[in-house]
């Protein structure tokens, strides 16, 4: 019961940080060490409050991209359809239909954990020696399966045309070049201070996703309606269904995969079952963002897999090796009961923050919601961190300005990963110079 | 079906090739990514070069804020009788655009080529959404929703129903002089031509063998791309086969719907079966600790029988029932988003929302259900070669 009760915590720490735009799961994992060497507990508690906190993380941070407008990899498939809900006066129920979809994740995560110790170990067997080329495969789809978005080109010669429609193209595969360019130095080159090292990647993440769409926000010059708190929400028993089903295994896949995110995932698990509408869109979004970041963490403490995937799960794997049976049902247990305390702090959290933005003009909220990201920027990761945080918003600035897809920055960014994996990174860095 | 499921198809039968998997094994190596390559490269063909590089002798770009559907009616219909006056096999191309009315907003129109009638009608429908979503109430007065003009010359319209134009780049229509004196709507005449033909597969293969001097690459590409055209044929339209010998589209099989989500997670989901089924087969030449020796002793029917036709009965079953059930129900959505990051990435939305989909009409005539069971018996074949032959490749 004790350990419940530390999972609880671990929600309302993690609400009280989801709700600063910017934080990463990352920042928790260092958050969450620094608690334990200032506060030493018990190792099997400390695991309760990372885990509450991850799942805070995965429910309660939905409202930053809803009411902020600052996404992160795994909102910003989600955050159009939240910001549109917005500005109709039902960002409260946009968030709540996101709740219900990550709870929803919870329930099937809760269904496949008694043969979780059977299917994935087997899993684990047979993929283990063919990471390599899944992920090269990964990395070659979404490449090759973007499609122009030139709506139609009015050019009047053909090439003209085939110029409209491969700018986006063109711009796509050069945010993917470019990325893969910063990726090489940022991981390669002690850019951050030594001692904030293992934050490295959020100014990248920050500059990337949330500081483009706060930037983009600024140029509105609408005020955010009145928005309706009622507990009313128009969501389809087929979009809980298909959304919760397919951003689940979009999730899991991410969560799964070494290097794949949630946005990644949750990309193919649209494509695989032609995830269609907004609705649909914010439940998979954020059930796919919940499995992403709450099933890594749970793959470490599957009886006979022991998977150590995402950052909380190695962090805490320091502390905490999970041996048994009843760890790993302790932890289901913690997982279900915090997720449901989760979704009520977000309730309380969105009806709050509903009412208090309604009548601000959005601009006004992005220029705060900058000031904010800067000061985390820069908090974390010093002044280095916030020149690469604005390289990062120049690359991040280019997607929506061609219309091509973010995810590219991503794929670029962890293709130096990739190749690591597969042994090329040595001679990829003596050709940059890097090295 | 969607680019994905065309993807791993194409990787599914790549990994049949047990050279290739334990090549990706020991080596490294990246070659069993020609299969999923290959298998999207039709669509890619289509859609990033030929849309482009299709003759337009007409173009209908209406003005969103003041729709003419009279208009647009009378220039279709009037290249319609022009077509009926040139000779044989010659073909005119009528290309339509959408009408933004903003980033996430679409004026919707119709076209119907009614043969009954001999007439073009242009319908303009309510706004709508990028994902189709009409924004019911914004329907244009009936004085400004309807244009209808009269065409000479017999049509033959394969497709027979409306053509919804909506969000994206609109369709193209060809107008083909038929030796008999018709003139037939061809629906996106770029479309599922030279891109979609098994010549084209052959060539693609045989470049890939000249280049790696590698039967496997040749039979991996061929392979790959075979898949997408077999599987684009079990739909409602189907491909130009043998082109440059074959001239026409035929039409599909009528077996599955491309963006059904039903089929495309099916066989999305049967991908991922049959290639772990094979990932675990020939893992064992490799090393036994990363086989279950179990799973190869049942035989591919068995595994395949429990792990894809048992699990995808119960979902098949459930997802009829929900369908027949939620028949006609109106969607839970929203229209036309504001300013800002929210328009501009009303189209973006990390690329989830593909116009793919829309390039598939109903192409008459209907097969016949002999015809439709031997296109399942040549997928059928083509699965049984793999499994039994794989292995030696």
């Amino acid at each position: 019961m004790i350990y419940l009760l530390y999972g609880l915590i671990g929600v309302l720490i993690g609400s009280v940080l989801s709700v600063l735009p910017s934080l990463h799961p990352l920042n928790f994992a260092g958050i969450g060490v620094f608690i334990y060497l200032v506060f030493p507990s018990d190792p099997l508690g400390m695991m309760m409050i990372f885990m509450g906190m991850i799942v805070a993380y995965s429910i309660v941070g939905t409202v930053t991209s809803t009411f902020m407008g600052a996404p992160d990899d795994s909102t910003v498939y989600m955050v159009f359809p939240n910001q549109k809900y917005l500005m109709f006066g039902r960002g409260y129920e946009a968030s709540m239909i996101c709740g219900i979809g990550a709870l929803g994740a919870v329930l099937i995560l809760l269904m496949i954990a008694p043969v979780s110790s059977t299917i994935f170990p087997i899993f684990r067997k047979i993929t283990t020696p063919h990471y390599n080329w899944v992920l090269i495969g990964c990395v070659v789809y979404l490449l090759q399966s973007e499609w122009p978005k030139d709506f139609g080109s009015r050019a009047k010669t053909k090439l003209g045309r085939l110029k409209d429609g491969w700018a986006s193209l063109g711009a796509g595969w050069f945010v993917f070049f470019i990325s893969m360019m910063l990726g090489f130095i940022v991981m390669n080159t002690p850019i951050v201070p030594a001692d904030r090292a293992f934050q490295n990647i959020m100014p990248v993440f920050v500059g990337f996703f949330a500081v483009p769409w706060v930037l983009t926000n600024m140029i509105s010059k609408a005020d955010i309606p009145p928005q309706s708190v009622s507990n009313r929400f128009f969501v389809s028993k087929k979009d809980m269904l298909r959304g919760t089903s397919a951003g689940f295994f979009g999730g899991m896949f991410a969560a799964y995969e070494p290097i794949i995110t949630a946005g990644v995932g949750g990309v193919f698990a649209g494509h695989a079952t032609s995830t269609q509408g907004d609705t649909q869109f914010m439940v998979s979004g954020s059930a796919g963002r919940l499995t992403y970041y709450v099933g890594a963490f749970f793959l470490l403490w599957v009886p006979l897999l022991h998977l150590t995937r995402g950052g909380m799960a190695w962090t805490s794997s320091l502390i905490y090796q999970p041996r048994t049976e009843s760890d790993f049902w302790l932890m289901m247990s913690a997982i279900a009961v915090s997720a449901v305390f989760a979704f009520i702090i977000l309730a309380f959290v969105a009806r709050f923050i509903a009412k208090m933005v309604a009548g601000v003009s959005f601009k006004k909220i992005s220029i705060a919601v900058l000031f904010v990201v800067l000061a985390m920027v820069f908090g974390f990761t010093g002044f280095e961190g916030l020149v690469i945080m604005a390289i990062c918003t120049g690359i991040g600035l280019i997607p929506p300005m061609f219309r091509t897809r973010r995810l590219n920055m991503l794929l670029g960014f962890f293709f130096p990963v990739f190749l690591n994996m597969i042994g090329m990174r040595a001679d990829v860095l003596k050709v940059l110079g890097v090295y | 079906m969607r680019g994905l499921t065309h993807f791993i198809m194409g990787i599914t039968v790549a990994t049949f090739f047990k050279s290739l998997v334990t090549g990706a094994i020991l080596t490294d190596s990246w070659l069993i990514l020609l299969g999923g390559v290959f298998g999207l490269l039709p669509d890619t063909l289509d859609f990033k070069f030929l849309v482009y590089v299709e003759k337009q002798d007409v173009v209908i770009d209406p003005d969103p804020y003041d729709v003419k559907p009279q208009e647009i009616a009378n220039k279709i219909a009037d290249e319609i009788t022009k077509v009926g006056t040139m000779k044989p096999g010659e073909m005119r191309r009528l290309q339509m655009h959408t009408m933004k009315l903003g980033p996430d907003l679409w004026q919707s129109y119709s076209i119907y080529f009614n043969k009954a009638k001999s007439q073009v009608e242009v319908k303009v429908g309510p706004h709508a959404t990028t994902s189709g979503i009409p924004a019911f109430g914004t329907e244009p007065p009936a004085d400004k929703a309807l244009g209808v003009a009269k065409f000479t010359p017999k049509l033959v319209d394969t497709h027979g129903r409306a053509t919804e134009v909506k969000g994206f780049g609109g369709p193209s229509f060809g107008f083909l002089k038929k030796k008999d004196g018709t003139v037939e709507v061809v629906f996106i005449p770029f479309h599922r031509r030279s891109g979609h033909s098994l010549t084209m597969g052959i060539v693609c293969a045989l470049l890939g063998y000249l280049v790696s001097q590698s039967w496997v690459v040749f039979g991996v590409i061929i392979a790959g791309w075979t898949m997408h055209i077999v599987l684009d044929t079990f739909g409602h339209m189907g491909n130009n086969l043998f082109w440059p010998i074959t001239k026409q589209r035929t039409s599909g099989l009528y077996l599955v719907s491309a963006s059904n989500p039903y089929w495309n997670a099916f066989t999305v989901y049967s991908c991922i079966a049959i290639i772990l089924w094979n990932m675990n087969l020939y893992n064992a030449s490799v090393s036994p600790a990363y086989t279950i020796p179990g799973i190869s002793a049942l035989g591919p029917a068995i595994y395949l029988f429990f792990v894809v036709a048992i699990p995808w009965a119960i979902v098949g079953a459930m997802y009829y029932w929900y369908k027949q059930k939620t028949k006609g129900a109106r969607p839970f959505e929203l229209f036309a988003p504001t300013t800002g990051a929210v328009g501009m990435a009303a189209t973006d939305s990390a690329g989830v929302q593909e116009q793919e989909h829309y390039y598939e009409i109903d192409e008459k005539p209907k097969p016949s259900i002999i015809l439709r069971i031997l296109g399942v018996a040549i997928l059928a074949a083509i699965f049984v070669v793999l499994f039994i032959f794989g292995p030696s490749w």
